[in-house]
């Protein structure tokens, strides 16, 4: 979504030509099972999951397979407190019960000793705004156009906090689950770029992206709209995550990995975690359509 | 530096020049010289071929119609062809400098059949140089076309070593170079995206472009600043005889120029415009909310020109084109060229020529989003950007003797580039993103010799001196190497209040070409040319959009740098209507332009820490029949090739494909002459498909399947191949003098075959926990056309 001038311009080639869509079968060898770690800790209370898995291939249906036996501990590194995660249930997970580890402005590492290696990975926990409602409309037939489908269109209000860059990532949920609908998307203040848009109201792109017009919602469904504060690092990583996610049209961007933050501390090894770390500070609104 | 090097080519120059002038003196030769036209408009002939019998002298008009032969005393007939025209015989008695004026008639189709088959008109044979293309918009209007709009870009798609990435895709790549590797020129003016409509359409209209030349390797000295092939547009003068009127209607496009005299037989203008109309027709059957949708692309060419006199002839050329998109009042997206050009000729003596070119170059795009009138929240985002470029080009040649040509000149370029100028706008409060502007400038001077050695030999050997300097009156930066494949730290910047030099790279760069004459219409050719490129097209995508930024060299982006060997072989067999051609490359390319992985090319003030070089190589071999007489006509050919690249930190630094590379490609595009009223084309292509970077595991992040290329190698794939056959028919109606028109029936895409343009990787939409390989097809169907061409 960031790149809406891209965006805009597949529009344009949809419009113009019946370019056309095919589920096709590609055969692919086999990949490498590369290690990687899906680590993100919040603000929120009770338990805090660390998934250290292995990559499978792209087009398997199964779940990638789970990688025990590794030592993980979190580091406030403002607040000098260790939190040591423990595997239960294929995961690595801590709970802090009543109080949560995250705090808006620390700087957390977590260290992870696996397979006779150390590796370290380092994250800020940033400020998150809030959302203020989020508004919910019926459109008929007379208000849809192209693809879009009668239903309830939903749209988030929330502004960006004043003063300093603050990066957002905006997720949406339909009854408790992710909407695989909508595209992730992510925010630089209230826009898509840094310096132009601090303490905007979030651009049209964000406030109508919670709604995908081909799956409108239905009555008698939740909506919930997630936002979580980034680094900017954390921010990039997820930009360059969504490029490879939507990749599709005239503009395809060309695939490249996303990177890891994951570092080995023994410099000359050449084994490696992929994978991200990340902290953020999350706020929510749920509005059920009636 | 540059003063030095200008100092010791004007000293080369000097010294053969005089060497040249004691040698002419003692020669005592005599000049016809004269322009070529065509009888029916005035229109002067390109590379029309003048042969001197009994003394056996051929030349070839220059790109303004002239020629010149040098002679002693005597008595001569003087033949001149041009294909598809009935030949000149002129009888001249040479005892003082005799100028021509030659008209040609075109040739019916009967006749040029007799024509061509007594006389052995040779095309690739006739030039030095190896890896040149010409074609004539006779030829170009054969080539079925897709919505039946004749297309120069499209034509050229047709000939060996030329592709492009898919349908729809902007530019086109020659021998493995990239887009922006090609230098267009439309009457001397620099074109910076040759598409309307991203790639389905080329910029240059048919009514007005006369010729087209490409130049594949071995480029003559005068062009420069580009590394993979030269576009050379030439667009027409204007009928100077009579008022002519030429149009077209077809699916997508309306087309009209007017021509005429300004004075008989002295000056002449042409002006064409077309426009799409896809938006008009399609209103009636949008919903009132979408009639304000806007989807439209126009052009305008106008061209007059006027001979002061015998010596002084003056031309002066525009074009405008402008791509326009917009829904409602929400969001508008344009783009588009603008040149500007007057050149003028001057004779100083029949063996002198001069044309000085002034030129304006501009591309420019702009784009708006705005909240809807009645929102509650009222936001707008307006962004701009363009370049521009300033040239003059003063060109000389001189027709010193039958045995030598020299050309020289000067390319003085200077670069404006504007990267963007961003304003974001919500509640009535303002800001903006302003990239800074950059500055550069080009300085060239070449010099090159064509000399008949002897019957066998010729020989075409140049020398270009290029200076670029990447000037001030901006910020530059400076970043810290580091690990290749990384984001480099800015280390410092530093403000340059004027516009003086910050870096500048000279380059020395020769180019040769050979011709030697194995036996009576069969030739070997050989060449070699080194050309440098200072300026870049910042596109990490599947093909280049209008969006991309051109951006020159800098002190973190060096130049890059190109040579090119080619060898050939070109045969006429005895009593053959054939052309064989044989040709084999191999191109060496140092610092290419690549990006680092995730490399941020939109609005970034530090793009160039994104930026890297690398290296790159291609080779191939291209093989072509062609058949340019008779009732049957065309051209099929084959090319096997490769293209590759390597730069530090990216594909494992190894050497990987590049995105254009195409193994095989076989070109069909053949025309049949069935009678008077009919002509019918067709047009086949088939190639390997491109390479594409796939995805083999995923990372499950926060329930997000990530693609992930555990190789690390780019282009690890290929999608499959492409092949398209396209048919067109031609049907004369009404032929008189006062009014021809004809119908031109089209289908492209015959078969509907679905090309993969990309194949991407997604999640099932309604079962997120699968995961799918989608092909995507620009065009998944039959495209037929009917176009109505009129002229009176």
């Amino acid at each position: 979504m960031k790149n809406f001038k891209l965006y805009i311009v597949a529009l344009i080639a949809l419009y113009t030509f019946s370019s056309c869509e095919k589920v096709v079968d590609v055969n692919l060898p086999d990949g490498q099972a590369l290690p990687y770690l899906d680590a993100w800790i919040t603000n929120q209370p009770g338990k805090q999951t660390i998934k250290f898995l292995r990559a499978v291939n792209y087009l398997d249906s199964k779940a990638p397979e789970v990688v025990s036996g590794a030592q993980i501990v979190l580091t406030d590194m403002t607040d000098n407190k260790t939190y040591d995660f423990t595997f239960q249930n294929g995961a690595y997970v801590y709970d802090a019960g009543a109080a949560s580890i995250g705090i808006i402005g620390h700087t957390y590492k977590l260290s992870i000793n696996w397979d006779g290696q150390q590796f370290e990975a380092t994250d800020v926990l940033n400020r998150v705004t809030k959302i203020d409602s989020i508004a919910v409309e019926f459109r008929g037939k007379d208000d849809i156009e192209g693809d879009e489908k009668e239903g309830y269109y939903a749209e988030m209000h929330a502004r960006d906090l004043a003063g300093g860059t603050d990066y957002t990532w905006i997720r949406t949920y339909r009854n408790g689950s992710l909407n695989y609908h909508v595209t992730e998307m992510v925010a630089i203040d209230a826009s898509f770029y840094e310096n132009v848009s601090d303490g905007y109201t979030f651009i049209e792109p964000f406030r109508e992206g919670i709604t995908n017009g081909e799956h409108p919602y239905l009555k008698g469904d939740v909506v919930t709209v997630k936002l979580r504060s980034l680094s900017k690092p954390s921010y990039d990583f997820l930009d360059q995550l969504i490029d490879q996610l939507y990749s599709g049209g005239l503009f395809a961007k060309v695939l490249q990995n996303v990177p890891s933050n994951i570092f080995n501390k023994q410099s000359n090894s050449t084994k490696k975690i992929y994978g991200w770390f990340g902290t953020v500070a999350e706020s929510e609104l749920s509005r059920a359509i009636n | 530096m540059l003063r030095s090097s200008f100092r010791i080519l004007s000293m080369i120059l000097t010294l053969l020049t005089c060497h040249a002038l004691v040698h002419a003196q003692v020669a005592k030769a005599l000049t016809i010289s004269g322009y070529v036209r065509d009888a029916a408009n005035g229109e002067v002939l390109i590379n029309a071929t003048v042969t001197v019998n009994p003394a056996g002298a051929t030349v070839q008009t220059n790109a303004y119609g002239y020629f010149s032969v040098s002679l002693p005393a005597g008595k001569y007939t003087v033949n001149v062809s041009y294909a598809g025209y009935g030949i000149n015989k002129t009888e001249v008695d040479l005892t003082a400098n005799k100028t021509l004026e030659v008209s040609l008639s075109t040739a019916a189709v009967e006749m040029d059949q007799v024509v061509v088959t007594g006389e052995k008109r040779l095309r690739r044979t006739n030039t030095v140089a190896l890896g040149i293309q010409q074609l004539s918009m006779g030829q170009i209007k054969k080539i079925p076309a897709f919505m039946g709009e004749p297309d120069v870009v499209k034509a050229l798609l047709t000939l060996p070593g030329i592709t492009s990435v898919g349908e729809g895709a902007s530019g086109f790549n020659v021998r493995g170079g990239n887009v922006d590797e090609n230098l267009i020129v439309m009457d001397e003016a620099p074109v910076y995206n040759s598409s309307h409509l991203l790639g389905f359409f080329s910029v240059f209209n048919p009514d007005a472009v006369k010729n087209v030349t490409l130049y594949k390797s071995a480029f003559p000295a005068e062009y420069g600043g580009r590394t993979s092939s030269v576009l050379d547009i030439r667009m027409k003068e204007g009928n100077n005889q009579k008022l002519a009127v030429n149009g077209g209607i077809s699916t997508i496009f309306s087309r009209l120029s007017i021509e005429g005299p300004l004075q008989k037989d002295k000056s002449s203008f042409i002006i064409a415009g077309r426009r799409s109309y896809i938006d008009v027709l399609s209103r009636p059957f949008l919903k009132k909310d979408d009639r304000d949708n806007k989807l439209y692309f126009y052009d305008l060419t106008a061209k007059a020109n006027l001979a002061i006199n015998d010596k002084n002839t003056i031309y002066l050329s525009g074009y405008f084109g402008r791509d326009v998109f917009g829904f409602g009042s929400e969001a508008g997206f344009e783009w588009g060229n603008t040149t500007g050009t007057f050149r003028w000729n001057h004779l100083f003596s029949p063996k002198l020529f001069l044309n000085t070119s002034v030129y304006y170059s501009k591309y420019d795009y702009k784009l708006f989003f705005s909240s809807a009138t009645n929102a509650d929240v009222s936001e707008q985002y307006d962004w701009n950007s363009n370049i521009q470029t300033y040239g003059v080009k003063p060109a000389l040649t001189w027709f010193v003797n039958n045995k030598h040509t020299v050309k020289t000149g000067l390319n003085v370029t200077y670069y404006d580039f504007y990267p963007g100028k961003g304003v974001a706008t919500s509640e009535g409060e303002k800001n903006d993103i302003t990239l800074k502007k950059r500055f550069g400038s080009e300085m060239a001077a070449y010099l090159e010799d064509t000399w008949k050695v002897n019957r066998k030999w010729q020989i075409q050997g140049g020398v270009r001196l290029n200076q670029y300097a990447y000037l001030g009156n901006t910020t530059v930066y400076y970043f810290r190497d580091t690990t290749a494949n990384v984001r480099k730290p800015l280390d410092r910047e530093e403000e340059v209040t004027s516009k003086k030099k910050v870096v500048d790279w000279t380059f020395f760069e020769p180019r040769l070409s050979l011709r030697y004459e194995l036996k009576k219409n069969t030739f070997i050719k050989a060449g070699y040319a080194r050309s440098t490129q200072y300026l870049h097209l910042l596109s990490n995508t599947a093909s280049p959009t209008p969006v991309d930024l051109y951006f020159p060299s800098t002190n973190n982006i060096k130049p890059s740098l190109t040579d090119q060997v080619s060898a050939g072989v070109v045969t006429i067999p005895e009593g053959l209507p054939l052309e064989f051609s044989a040709e084999v490359f191999y191109k060496k390319m140092d610092d290419v332009l690549d990006y680092i992985d995730n490399a941020n090319l939109e609005l970034n003030q530090l793009v160039e820490a994104d930026l890297v070089t690398g290296k790159g190589r291609a080779w191939g071999l291209e093989l072509e029949v062609r058949k340019e007489t008779g009732k049957w006509q065309g051209w099929v050919n084959y090319t096997l090739s490769r293209s590759e690249r390597q730069t530090p930190g990216i594909s494992k630094s190894e050497w990987y494909l590049s995105r254009y590379d195409r193994t095989h490609v076989i070109n069909a595009a053949l025309t049949y002459s069935h009678n008077k009223k009919w002509d019918f084309s067709a047009n086949f292509n088939l190639g390997s498909g491109t390479p594409a970077t796939f995805p083999d595991v995923r990372l499950d992040i926060q329930g997000i399947p990530v693609p992930y290329n555990s190789t690390e190698k780019r282009n690890n794939y290929r999608l499959p191949a492409y092949h398209r056959l396209d048919l067109s028919a031609t049907m004369k109606g009404r032929q008189d003098k006062k009014f021809k028109q004809e119908w031109v029936f089209g289908i492209y895409n015959v078969y509907a075959r679905q090309n993969a343009y990309t194949i991407f990787f997604r999640q099932n939409e309604d079962q997120p926990q699968q995961k799918e390989a989608v092909r995507l097809s620009i065009l998944g169907s039959i495209i037929p056309s009917i176009t109505w061409n009129f002229k009176f």
